[in-house]
């Protein structure tokens, strides 16, 4: 067990901010609940998963929403509704462990991202248990689904959901795992987000190789503090994140166009970038669905789901969350590697192109850049 | 022999005070959005406040790209700065910005405006954000907030 300190905090959130693939929440907001914690005293700790006993169970706990801002009808249609005090991703934790009649040891974080991840390890810090140093998917994601546990073949219900007015749900049964996300994404819809809690795991299950993404968040910290380090040495960043993450420099350009609406729960959208430099001529296209989901280079695909695309401004560094792009804006685009359990068929099926409507293989980025690392 | 003194110097007082009337007249009225407390700004900003010897100077970057269509376009022209702070305890704070240091940098953010981009804000409107020290600087010399002022022309007749 280790009792994580500002800094160590602060590392683990930029981390994730590349991690979260244009998603994963908020970075701000994740910032803000972890200095917000820190200030009334609250201490973080993380907790490998070998620490764990084997009998002993963790849970996942997370908000489901689009990332889109609310419309002033929804502000209003929900104005006059009563607001419970704490959090909903907390009370959708204690809500699970009543109804398994068990007291959870750890939280797992449902993604690494910068908003989604803090947002799990500041439910740990209030309910003064540790976070688990893994996740369940090893990067941020748009769907219940894709979840390494039922990648696995395990389940993840019963789950738990918990607005932040107070409505309370248990799904002790689902017909298929994908109902999980139906249900929870259509009462979404109708709170502006919900607190979900589920994949309450064993430690013994924790522990087996490829049920959880181990050591996710410890990845994720030391991604951040590459970030650091590069910054205080004056190195680039953007290449000293990219060469730690074992990426690629997929893309240079400006913004040349943008396109989202919010659909069905979800954020979804179009970005193209007009090539500069060595990339001059070319035009780059990313389509997302909360996250950056596939790319194409000149109309011939670039990256596919599962592997990260992330586009970052170039003067800053800092991973551009969608839909905050300015047209002009000079941006530089890095792939990354999925986490291996998404590289298996099982997890293909969860989280490849063809899941997402594409009609392409997955051909790892790996294999596409090979000789293009620059 | 008093009296002229004192009549000399209430002159002097006058005229002083015309000249501070007449130079605060002379700037481009604007509406200010400051956003305080930037966790990821320009590197060039960043390599400026590491290598910059002079503590006491404000450091400014004016985004390149918007600055072009600045003001006299009534496009909002974008200036990022850092604002040296180094008095403050940051350990104290866990980077909440405090009140104080609030306004402590809206002050001193409107001196930058004045004194170097030749700008009075009659509006202004504040964003502080979670992360206002930079967490990267080792010496108290680089004890810095980096914000984000987005300049919209503004009326000369809108007060403060």
């Amino acid at each position: 067990m280790r009792k994580l300190t500002k800094q160590n905090l602060e590392d683990i959130i930029i981390g994730c901010s590349y991690f979260g693939a244009g998603g994963g929440g908020s970075f701000n907001e994740g910032l803000h609940l972890v200095y917000e914690d820190l200030d009334a005293g609250l201490t973080f700790n993380l907790m490998s998963p070998d620490e764990m006993k084997d009998d002993e169970y963790a849970a996942a706990t997370y908000g489901v929403g689009s990332t889109a801002p609310p419309t002033p009808e929804e502000v209003k249609r929900y104005a006059d509704l009563p607001r419970i005090k704490e959090e909903p991703t907390a009370a959708a934790f204690r809500a699970l462990e009543k109804y398994m009649g068990k007291k959870f040891v750890a939280t797992i974080a449902g993604e690494i991202g910068p908003g989604n991840t803090p947002a799990a390890m500041s439910v740990a810090a209030h309910l003064g248990i540790p976070q688990l140093d893994g996740d369940t998917v090893g990067r941020a994601t748009p769907e219940i689904d894709q979840n390494t546990v039922l990648a696995a073949g395990y389940t993840i219900t019963p789950a738990a959901g918990v607005t932040k007015y107070g409505d309370e749900m248990i799904l002790a049964k689902i017909a298929r795992t994908s109902r999980e996300e139906d249900f929870f994404r259509a009462a979404s819809m109708i709170s502006m987000g919900i607190g979900v809690s589920d994949t309450a795991i064993s430690g013994k299950m924790a522990k087996t190789p490829g049920v959880i993404v181990q050591g996710s968040i410890s990845n994720a910290e030391r991604i951040g503090k590459v970030y650091r380090m590069a910054v205080e040495t004056h190195a680039d960043p953007i290449r000293a994140v990219m060469e730690a993450g074992k990426g690629y420099w997929l893309f240079e350009g400006t913004i040349a166009d943008f396109h989202w609406k919010d659909k069905g729960g979800y954020l979804f959208g179009d970005l193209e970038i007009a090539g500069t430099g060595k990339y001059q001529g070319s035009r780059y296209k990313i389509a997302y669905q909360n996250e950056n989901i596939i790319a194409w280079c000149d109309g011939k695909v670039s990256v596919t789901p599962p592997d990260l695309i992330v586009p970052v401004v170039a003067a800053t560094a800092k991973a551009i969350a969608n839909p905050d792009f300015e047209k002009g804006q000079a941006v530089t685009v890095l792939g990354f590697p999925a986490p291996a359990p998404w590289r298996t068929p099982g997890g293909l099926k969860l989280f490849g192109p063809e899941h997402f409507g594409y009609d392409t293989p997955y051909i790892p980025i790996e294999e596409r850049f090979a000789s293009a690392r620059k | 022999m008093q009296l002229a003194a004192v009549n000399t110097a209430w002159l002097a007082a006058g005229f002083l005070r015309a000249e501070a009337f007449s130079s605060w007249t002379s700037l481009t009225p604007v509406t200010v959005h400051a956003e305080l407390g930037k966790f990821f700004p320009p590197l060039k900003l960043v390599c400026r406040l590491h290598q910059s010897l002079d503590a006491s100077a404000p450091l400014l970057l004016v985004n390149q790209h918007q600055a072009e269509s600045g003001v006299a376009g009534h496009s909002p022209r974008i200036v990022d700065i850092a604002v040296r702070l180094p008095d403050i305890n940051r350990q104290e704070t866990h980077g909440n910005l405090s009140p104080e240091v609030r306004e402590l940098l809206v002050a001193k953010t409107k001196d930058i405006l004045e004194k170097e981009l030749g700008y009075r804000a009659v509006q202004t409107t504040v964003a502080a954000g979670p992360a206002f020290w930079y967490p990267y600087s080792g010496k108290t010399s680089g004890n810095a907030v980096f914000c984000r002022l987005t300049i919209t022309r503004g009326s000369a007749d809108q007060s403060i």
